[in-house]
């Protein structure tokens, strides 16, 4: 039995479209390792070259945030569910984003 | 091709009574609905963190994420994009709304002027350019 894992609408397109997906593992490594594995584009975007979650990317257990927990050591059984929810910040700045 | 973001009014105008309600400080929320046609079903208002620096910055609570996650799934429906206002300041991305936007989302900002006047614009930021585009509001 795998451990549910939310995905973020903009992200399915590397899921075959799923909103959610069932992945293998006993720690959020596991189970980031597995996503890697079975869907490696999607993995691209959680994760950066050395493995780290992205900057702008937080993942929780249960509404929980793993950084709250044991970060990517975080244990998961197959009654938790990992959801992948974006940072959201920004604001207004005196320096402008170039648009094209 | 262009990026329409479809909106009722009555949506809108919630968002424009929370910028005002919250000039001079930006206030920031959350848009709900389907993904692929990118029309707004519902919206959710969210507290920003950044009590530090809230007329020039925000950071949306985790807490009204997850409960925007939740409301959305149990609507059958996607988290499509965020809202926020920018008090006095002209309704384009900042190079730090940039930095900190998630492709494929939507992003209103409203120009909030004088805590009155309310201008939005919607912004899609580009997967493969990383750079913003501006979204056709659509009001229906």
């Amino acid at each position: 039995m795998g451990i549910k894992v939310g995905v973020p609408a903009p992200l399915r397109q590397y899921c075959d479209k799923q909103k959610e997906i069932e992945l293998e593992g006993q720690k959020v490594k596991d189970i980031l390792d597995s996503m890697s594995s079975n869907y490696s584009l999607l993995y691209d975007k959680i994760c950066d070259e050395d493995g780290s979650v992205r900057q702008y990317v937080n993942l929780y257990v249960n509404g929980v945030d793993i950084k709250k927990k044991d970060n990517l050591e975080t244990q998961v059984t197959a009654s938790d569910a990992i959801s992948i929810i974006p940072a959201v910040a920004g604001g207004r700045s005196h320096r402008f984003h170039y648009i094209q | 091709m262009d990026s329409t973001i479809t909106i009722t009014k009555e949506l809108l105008d919630n968002i424009f009574d929370h910028c005002k309600r919250d000039y001079p400080y930006e206030c920031c929320g959350i848009l709900i609905g389907d993904f692929d046609s990118k029309r707004v079903d519902r919206i959710l208002g969210a507290e920003n963190l950044r009590k530090d620096r809230m007329n020039d910055r925000y950071e949306m609570n985790p807490k009204d994420l997850i409960e925007g996650e939740r409301l959305a799934r149990e609507l059958s429906l996607d988290v499509i994009g965020y809202y926020h206002s920018h008090p006095d300041h002209p309704n384009r991305p900042s190079e730090y709304d940039r930095q900190r936007a998630f492709a494929g989302m939507s992003y209103i900002i409203v120009a909030t002027k004088e805590g009155k006047e309310t201008d939005p614009k919607s912004w899609l930021l580009s997967e493969e350019s990383q750079q913003f585009i501006e979204e056709i509001i659509n009001i229906i």
